[in-house]
This record gives structure tokens, sequence and C-alpha cells, in this order.
């Protein structure tokens, strides 16, 4: 049976009217809840979980998935809007897509984030039907040794990522290192840097970081500018809610890329989607012509990342229709849900149940359709967000981030993290100190450290071992390469500085 | 006067009402706290059994999960709440093997609450890759002792049921195979099956849907004997007498709450594992219903926490 009738047989299924109810409910719910800064598809999905026991084995899955790529939709509207990172990988999009906003170009962000990630997900689903059998084997290329190489390189292009001084840069990224240590160590059980304190046990969670360090911090220091006293909002010249035909020439080729990085790097279990975001903003900066343009409110720094989180969100569902393990909680969520409904995720699922698999594929494609419909005539009502006076607006978000990091864990002890996280990042926009490579270290650094050790576990001792695997060795070597390109010329600068003195 | 006898009647119903807290409980919405992350078995068997506690009792029952702190906070939390039987926490076997490992964690299980009932069970299991040269579990055992501290076996945390069944096996049968950590199944699955790692650790949840799938071969379960959702796999005890070990999940509440209130929960649990479609949707995650009464689920979480006490002494493993 070739791809054409398998896929007929999917939209078969996937086109049954109530089928289709369910992946708009899915969707829609997914873009809400991605809006909603700290309530992600995990709470929600598990939320529904026990509803989906009444629907058809396809019904359900499709619900939840949409409910999956739906948040991520969702997730860039706040990033965009007001600097807030909902999920990990939204963190990118704050950097140019916050910019873009404040310089009236909220709509043209919001559309082109929409149509990458309506481009993405079309050509991860394609990916998915033909192809996720030999992308199962990079899954099973990676491991420990081969992750650490891929953590190593991500922590490189970190650098590259940063504006302004490199060595600040570094600082940051350690930062986030050291933070990434707080908690239990898998290896030894010990607990390191949790001075005590019980809700420190499990480690610092991202979500109450993230949000402190870009959000609050945003309010903070929008309030000191005065925006707020005057009643002024946050950009009075809105200009156009839809990309021009520059801006269209300017995002192709970067959604392209950024649909190509996602893809490959959304099938490795882990923090994948927001890797993938970040290494098509990092390619994006090194391929285009003026790079100081990035941070100030590019847009192709919008419209790769965000193409690349959501062709991996897409084909993280590989390692789970193929293999029957979760790539991340949500598919593992997906694999509860599985099991509820007596169905075994794994290999034999596409032969034994060839309509539930194709089914769930096709329903992916016609949500992305869904998805666009929905929010391009949304972003009218979303840019008009920026219209209101600041100081109505802000202690809403405050009031959303409250919520949204309590929610998480009923715990307050998570929102007053968020506070200190806020002063700190407030500290760090006096310093004139990125936040973004602080979190990157943070997250790649505790994937980064396990994996080390795994892989010396694994290999006795035997340092080699991230040399001897090709991949691996291949990583480093472009780590190294990209290392020396961007020291380089920063010391050479500093010589031209030194002669011309 | 007539006014007065039926004031004095009523209120007398009233306190007698009260006399019988059974009656009185659940006044409002109880809440399930699982201390694990949404989508794994205890949270997924939480909001099973919320769904038919809430049709029995009449009022909402909800599951929120806690994941703050390794889950040490939230279930502190449900220590030290009201002792009223509004709040549940969802123990499981992995919580003696923590308290074992953290004797200044904030709370005592034996001693910081009212226990109520098991709930459900599942052994752990040994699997290989399907082209695995090692044949069986005894093979295994042989090929460990010809190549001391060659053979690795991949686990969850320090000090998990992972990693102490694995040590448990290697002073049983004097072997030293190499515990690797990982963080869930899913990479631990992807090394194992590639080949870095030599075998899998994990819980029958995970590990009996993949055997199924023809993508492990199981070479024993930890029952006491041989498990009734996968008879033809034999048990560890078969080789090494001795090993038994199940992963299970709990109800406890705070300390002080009224036994009279216990009970009731503990009957409609009971009540709840007996239905059919319960023991199905169990069945599918690898469990079988386990309903106790709170003494043995207090004799059990007493024998288990001297037991891993035995291992972690033994092997010198220590949160250091």
């Amino acid at each position: 049976m070739d791809v054409f009738t398998q896929l007929a047989l999917g939209f078969s299924v996937a086109l049954t009217p109530q089928n289709l109810l369910y992946c708009l409910i899915g969707s829609l719910l997914g873009t809400l809840i991605g809006v909603l800064p700290g309530v992600g598809p995990v709470a929600t999905i598990a939320m529904l979980l026990p509803i989906t026991y009444n629907l058809s084995p396809a019904g359900a899955l499709i619900m939840l998935s949409g409910i999956y790529y739906g948040a991520q939709y969702g997730g860039s509207t706040t990033a965009i809007l007001v600097n807030l990172p909902g999920e990990t990988s939204s963190v990118v999009t704050c950097l140019d897509g916050h910019p873009m906003a404040k310089d009236g170009r909220a709509g043209p962000a919001l559309a082109i984030a929409a149509m990458g990630s309506f481009f993405a997900g079309c050509v991860a689903t394609i990916v998915i039907a033909i192809v996720s059998t030999p992308l199962v084997s990079v899954a099973m290329a990676f491991g420990p040794a081969e992750y650490f190489s891929l953590m190593a390189l991500g922590l490189i292009l970190t650098v590259v990522l940063a504006r302004g001084s490199p060595l600040k840069a570094v600082g940051m990224i350690l930062a986030g290192l050291l933070l990434s240590l707080v908690g239990t160590d898998i290896h030894s059980g010990a607990e390191r840097l949790t001075f005590g304190l019980p809700v420190l046990t499990g480690g610092v969670d991202f979500v109450p970081l993230a949000m402190g360090l870009f959000g609050l911090s945003e309010v903070v220091s929008n309030l000191e500018k005065g925006t707020a006293a005057g009643g002024e909002p946050l950009t009075k010249n809105i200009r156009g809610l839809f990309p021009s035909a520059h801006d269209l020439r300017q995002s192709a080729p970067a959604i392209l890329r950024g649909t190509g990085i996602g893809t490959v790097l959304g099938v490795l279990p882990g923090a994948s989607s927001m890797v993938a975001s970040f290494a098509s903003y990092a390619l994006e900066k090194k391929l285009a012509k003026d790079p100081s343009r990035f941070g100030k409110g590019a847009i192709e720094g919008v419209a790769g990342p965000e193409s690349a989180n959501n062709a991996g969100a897409q084909t993280s569902f590989i390692p789970l229709l193929a293999l029957g393990i979760p790539s991340n909680s949500v598919m593992a969520l997906m694999i509860g849900a599985m099991m509820i409904q007596g169905l075994q995720p794994g290999p034999m699922l596409m032969s034994k149940q060839p309509d539930l698999f194709w089914g769930v594929i096709a329903s992916m494609w016609i949500g992305n359709a869904m998805l666009l419909v929905i929010n391009l005539p949304l972003i009218g009502i979303w840019v008009r967000l920026l219209n209101i006076p600041y100081w109505l607006l802000f202690p809403g978000i405050l009031l959303l981030c409250s919520i949204g990091v309590y929610s998480m864990n009923n715990e307050a002890s998570e929102v007053l993290l968020a506070a200190v996280a806020g002063v700190l990042g407030y500290l760090f926009i006096k310093l004139k100190c990125e936040p973004a490579p602080l979190l990157l270290g943070f997250v790649l650094g505790g994937m980064m450290e396990e994996n080390l050790r795994r892989a010396m576990l694994i290999s006795r001792g035997d340092p080699r071992i991230f040399v001897t695997s090709p991949l691996s060795a291949a990583l480093l070597a472009v780590a190294a390469i990209l290392l020396v390109a961007t020291i380089l010329p920063a010391i050479r600068q500093k010589r031209e500085k030194l002669v011309e003195d | 006067m007539l006014k007065h006898l039926a004031a004095l009647a009523a209120a007398a119903s009233l306190s007698a009402l009260a006399s019988l807290p059974a009656l009185a409980w659940p006044d409002r919405q109880i809440t399930i706290t699982v201390v694990t992350g949404a989508g794994g078995s205890p949270d997924t068997v939480g909001r099973l059994l919320a769904a038919k506690l809430s049709e029995r009792l009449g009022k909402p029952v909800v599951v929120e999960n806690n994941t703050a702190g390794a889950g040490i906070a939230g279930t502190l939390a449900v220590a030290r709440s009201q002792p009223d039987g509004h709040n549940i926490v969802i123990l499981t076997g992995g919580t003696p093997s923590q308290q074992a490992m953290r004797p200044k964690q904030p709370y005592d299980l034996t001693k910081d609450f009212a226990l109520v009932t098991t709930l459900c069970a599942y052994p752990m299991v040994v699997a290989v890759p399907p082209n695995s040269p090692i044949k069986d579990f005894k093979d295994l055992l042989a090929k460990a002792k010809a190549n001391p501290g060659k053979l690795s076996y991949s686990m969850n945390a320090i000090g998990s049921l992972h990693h102490l069944l694995g040590e448990w096996i290697n002073i049983e049968a004097g072997v030293d195979m190499q515990g690797i950590p990982y963080r869930g199944s899913s990479q631990a699955f992807l090394d194992v099956t590639s080949g870095r790692v030599d075998l899998m650790v994990d819980t029958g949840t995970f590990a009996f849907g993949q055997v199924k799938q023809g993508q492990l071969r199981a070479l024993a379960q930890s029952a006491p004997g041989r498990y009734d959702l996968a008879p033809d796999v034999p048990a560890v005890a078969e080789t090494l007498p001795g090993i038994n070990m199940m992963s299970w999940l709990g109800f406890a509440m705070a300390k002080d709450t009224p036994r009279p209130v216990v009970d009731r929960l503990n009957k409609e649990i009971r009540e709840i594992l007996a239905m059919e479609d319960v023991k199905a949707k169990l069945a599918e995650m690898g469990n079988i219903p386990m309903p106790s009464t709170p003494e043995e689920m207090h004799q059990r979480i007493s024998s288990e926490l001297a037991q891993w006490k035995k291992i972690i002494a033994a092997k010198g493993i220590k949160a250091e």
C-alpha cells in the first residue's frame, strides 16, 4: 500500500463530521491555553483525559493532539505581545517578536508566526507519513555521548545568538548552568544548592524562571520608563496587520530552514523543540547580511524559530507512533490516553490499526489548516491589546503570570520564585545582560551534565567515547569551528582598537 | 411549649448527626494530590479512581499534580492538612525508598499519615532487546559472573526501585552489574535497544507494553511468584529466592483523620477496585488491583523501609 492510499484512508477517518469537530475543539482549546502563560498543554490534556474515555480512540487522539500543536501556535502570541514566554520554545520568539510589537509591527509578527507554523506543520505531517521509520534511526543514533556533543554545540550557538558582549553572554550561560545544578542529582542522589528548602529538592522549574526573567522584568522596566504614569499604551503607531511583500521575501527562506531543522531535531527525546527553535535563530542570524538587526525586530528571527518549533512539535510524535516511547511529557500523556483506550502504542499500531494511525496523521494537517484560519482573524483583536493604556494592561499581565505559575503545581512558593527571577531579570536589564543565554544554559546544562556522566559510565570512564562516535565527533567539530569563528573577530576587533588607541 | 419541644428535638437530631462523622464526610470537594507528573501511572490511576469516587460520594473529587521538590512538597502539604479526610495523597512504591535514601526528609511515612489502603501493584521487569545474546535470567547471571563490572543496566535515579532491584540482584547473585541512571524510560529504552546498555530494569507498566510489541524480551519480573498479567515471564525469585518487589500505589491522609472516614474510603475503594471496567483499565497499564487494610499498608511500608535500608547499607549507596 503506498502513501497516497494510506493518506486517503487517513482523510476518510479524519474528515468525518465527528472527528472534524474534535479536531476543531482541540485546536481551539490549544490556542487558548497557549495564549495563557503557564497553563500548558500538559495540564490541559491531563484534565481532559477522563473525558476521552468515552470517545472513540481516533476522536480522543485527534482532539488531544490538536491541543498540543494548537498550544504551540498560541504560545507565540504572548511572547510577541508582552514578552511572556509561556513555553520553553517561545523564549526565542520573544527575542525579535516583542521588539517588533513595540515597533508597532505586532500584526506582521503574529501573522508570520502563524504562516510559518502552518507551513512547518504541513511539511512535518508529510514527513511523519513518509519517513517516520527512517527517522527513528536518527533517534537510535543518539546515545549519551551524542547528546552531550549536541548540547555542547547548543551552548556554543547560544553565545552566537546573544547580542552585545560575548563575555557577558558566557557569564549568563554559566549562571544558567549553575541554576541547572539545583536539586537532586540523579547520578548520586545528593541534593545540591537546595539550602534545605523542600521546594528546591526537585530543582528550579523552567516556567517561573522564564516568566520572571522575561515577563516580570519587562513589566518593571516598562513602568520605570514612565509609560504607565502617562497612561500611554505599549505602542501607539500600529503599522499594518499583515506582512508586506518584503517581509514575506525575507521570511520565506527562514521558514524553509526552520522547518528542516525542527523536523530533524523534533525526533530526539528531550528539550527538542526548544533546541530546534534556537538553532534556527542562530542559523538565521549567522546567514543574515546584517546580523545587527537581530534582537531589534528582525522578522526572520520570528519566522525561523516559530517554524522550527512547530515542525519539532509535530515530528515528536514519531518516537511515540513508531516505538511507543514518549519524547516529552505531552507524549507521555498520549500514551496514557492510548492505553486507556486499550491501544498499545508502538510499531504494531500502524499495521494493526491503520485507520487510527493515518486518521490521526491526516487530522494534524486539517488541524493546522484550521489553526491558520482561526488565528489570522484573531490577530486584529490581539493587536488591539497593545492599544490599552499600560496601567490597565500590566496588572492583567501580573495576574495571568501568577495564576499560571501557581496552577502548575498549586505551589505558592513557585510564585515567589517567579518574583525573585523577576527582580533578577530587572537587574540583568540594568546590567545590559541578556536573559536568553541564561535560560538556554539552564535547560541545556542539566541535560549536558546527565549525558556526560551517563556516557562516561557506559564507557567505563574512557573519554574517547566522545570522539570515536562519528556523529558525536562531527557535532564537537562544528562546535569548535563555531567557537573559533566567534572568538576570532572579537580578538581582531580588540587588536584594531588597541592599534587605533 | 410545643415550639420549644420541636426546637429541642431538632437540636438533638442535629447533634446525633454530628456524632457520626462517617455520615458528615465528605462535606466538600476532595483533592487527590499526585506528586508525579501528569500521564504517569499514579496520575492515570488517580484520575480513574477520582471519577468513580465522585460518582459514589456525590462530591467532586479532583486530582492535582504537584511535582515541586521531587514530590516532597505535595506529600508534606497533605501530611500537614486538616485531618478531615478531604485531602488525599497517592503514595507509591517509590515513596519508602525515597525515605530510606533521605533520613532527613520532613515526614515519616509510618508516623505522620493516616494510611488508607493500597490500590494496585505491578512488578519491576528485567528485559533485553529481542536480538540480545543473553538467553534468559540464568544466562544473564552467568554472563555477569564471567564479566565482572562489564554488564550495564538502565535504571531511574539513584535509590529508585529500579536501582534497588538491580543492586539486590547484584548482592544475591554475587555479581557486579553497573546501573546507568536515566530520567524516565524513553532514552533508556533507546540506549538499550541500540546496544549501548545491555539490559533494562523498568516498571511493569512500561516493559510489558514493549514486550507485547516485540521490542523487548522480558528475562524476569520481580513479583513473589508468577505475575497474572504475564504468566510466562519467570519470577526473579525462581532463580534468586528471597528477592521480591512490587511497586504499588496507595492512599494516605493527614495523621489524625477520624477512623470512620478512613474506613469509609477504604470500603469505597475496595468496591471500586472490584469493578470489571476498573480492573480492565488497570490491566491495560500492567497493574493488578491490590486493596488492603490500613494495617496491612503500614506493615508493607515498614518492611519495605527495612529492606531498602539493608540494601542501601550493603551497597554503600549514599546521597552525598
